[in-house]
């Protein structure tokens, strides 16, 4: 991806992040210490996965467990930095990717927030 | 307090880049939403936000919920308020509800009577015990790892000192009888994997630590219950112990006699066998179960970057820590560790919590300072000028720098 495209990427994660924590800012809490039951609600995710090839096979299974701002606050990782994530997601937490998107999906996280 | 000036650096918003908006701790109390702040690494960029009793905290993720505590807030008191205090979840089944009337406690496995303990029998039939301690990610300052490794991007925030009051689990284990072949205790709490196939979040302590004098079930943190997102309405405290093992919303207690060979700490929360909990980058080592605190000291007065008095002596300010030793001494440079004196120490408010300590610095117009702190404990152990690596970016404690110029 050439700099000018990531950086416009970037500045509307940026904005779409803070409209989400906009809602954060009216998630509630009710209850109190006296022995009530205590009850919040929680922001939706805060960030959603970037446009790109892959994009869906990303929504469809990482975001079963978590939201997309696991790979974006990452450093950025090569190709076998990523694919030993998608491998620990797999056999470690049972993340259900199909064996042949995996590359797809290595390509597009590196395509994403990646470095030779 | 931080200067003014110093707070802009540190934080800066979309507002800001905007319409050129000054910030003030007054618009991060009040949950700006446009606040972000650029933490000094690669990927950096975060937002702030006010979750559920909580004030506006950086947030690493949002689901699971990991929010981080910015740093000036060490600056305001020894004690980390409940609503700024860090959260790490590692799975996203939390529970959102919380009937304390109906939490229940199970004390469980090589037990002479096994227990089922609720919220309020545990406050009624045991003797209440209190402790101030820091909570530190095992993880804390891993986005400043170099080479850089994957993991939460934390900065130095995903820690906090709290008056934990609770009961003794020393307690509540002679309640149920220690059977003589235990050997280890195992932890879990109410929440859960979102797969059935994730792994549990279950953390085990060798019965010695477990059955230690310090190890609470704290109900209480800094004089309230605690906030849902640190573990409403009981979590594990075990002081000078990194965070991990602070379990929280505690409802299981299984007492065993085999090692715990769940992933929680057979592959996570490693580090190298090493004395140092260090390896060099690419090697593969011998690891074990990462365990006590590392000694720590940070400035808290002065962010980097901040513009400081041109000519006279500037106040520095800082706390630090161990794994529960106490603090011995803190020396102080303001040359980038060229020469130290040493920084006078606050009172001691406890072995396991943060100990404040104070220095100065003469200042030119002009000139800039690389101050640095290096505590040493009570138990000998110090901070280092260089900073060692493991793959799982744990344990940092080098002696951090904090570069400040004098007006010109």
């Amino acid at each position: 991806m050439k700099n000018e495209q990531r950086n416009i990427l970037v500045a509307a994660a940026m904005v779409a992040t803070a409209l989400c924590a906009s809602l954060a800012t009216v998630a509630s809490a009710t209850g109190d210490t006296s022995g009530a039951t205590v009850t919040i609600t929680l922001p939706p995710d805060a960030r959603s996965f970037g446009p790109g090839p892959g994009q869906s096979i990303a929504q469809a299974n990482c975001t079963i467990c978590h939201a997309a701002d696991y790979v974006y606050m990452q450093p950025p990782l090569t190709a076998d930095q990523w694919r030993a994530e998608v491998t620990k997601m797999q056999k470690v937490y049972g993340a259900p990717i199909d064996a042949s998107a995996v590359d797809a999906l290595v390509q597009y996280l590196v395509g994403q927030n990646g470095k030779q | 307090m931080m200067k003014s000036m110093a707070r802009r650096a540190f934080l800066t918003g979309i507002g800001a880049t905007i319409g050129g908006l000054a910030l003030s701790r007054a618009d991060v109390a009040s949950g700006d939403a446009s606040q972000t702040v650029e933490l000094p690494f690669a990927n950096g960029g975060r937002s702030l936000a006010a979750y559920p009793q909580k004030r506006p905290l950086i947030v690493l993720t949002s689901r699971p919920v990991q929010l981080e505590t910015p740093f000036e807030i060490f600056n305001d008191g020894l004690l980390t308020p409940n609503d700024a205090f860090f959260v790490r979840w590692h799975l996203a089944g939390v529970p959102t509800s919380v009937d304390p009337t109906k939490y229940a406690l199970t004390v469980r496995g090589l037990v002479d009577k096994p227990a089922t303990i609720s919220l309020a029998d545990l406050k009624a039939d045991f003797e209440p015990s209190e402790i101030t301690a820091v909570c530190e990610c095992a993880g804390n300052s891993r986005g400043f790892f170099q080479p850089r490794v994957a993991g939460g991007q934390w900065a130095n925030g995903a820690m906090g000192n709290a008056r934990w009051r609770g009961v003794r689990l020393n307690d509540v284990l002679a309640r149920v009888g220690v059977a003589a072949t235990a050997k280890t205790v195992r932890f879990s709490g109410m929440d859960g994997p979102v797969l059935p196939a994730t792994p549990k979040f279950r953390k085990s302590l060798d019965l010695d630590v477990a059955d230690g004098q310090d190890v609470l079930l704290a109900y209480e943190m800094n004089g309230e219950p605690l906030p849902l997102l640190n573990g409403y309405p009981v979590r594990l405290v075990v002081p000078g112990w990194f965070a991990t093992y602070w379990v929280k919303m505690l409802n299981d207690i299984e007492v065993r006699d085999t090692p715990d060979d769940n992933f929680w700490m057979t592959t996570a929360y490693r580090v190298p066998a090493a004395p140092c909990g260090c390896q060099d980058p690419g090697t593969k080592v011998p690891t074990v179960p990462i365990s006590r605190l590392a000694v720590r000291s940070f400035i808290t007065n002065l962010a980097p970057g901040s513009s400081v008095d041109r000519q006279g002596k500037v106040a520095v300010q800082g706390i630090a820590f161990d794994s529960g030793s106490g603090i011995a001494k803190v020396m102080f440079s303001s040359d980038r560790g060229a020469s130290w004196s040493p920084a006078t120490l606050g009172a001691d408010e406890g072995r396991y919590g943060f100990r404040q300590w104070s220095a100065s610095f003469a200042t030119e117009p002009g000139k800039q300072y690389g101050l640095q702190c290096a505590a040493t404990s009570v138990d000998g152990s110090t901070q280092l000028a260089a900073p060692t690596w493991n793959a799982s970016g744990y344990m940092r404690n080098v002696i951090e720098t904090v570069d400040v110029e004098a007006a010109s």
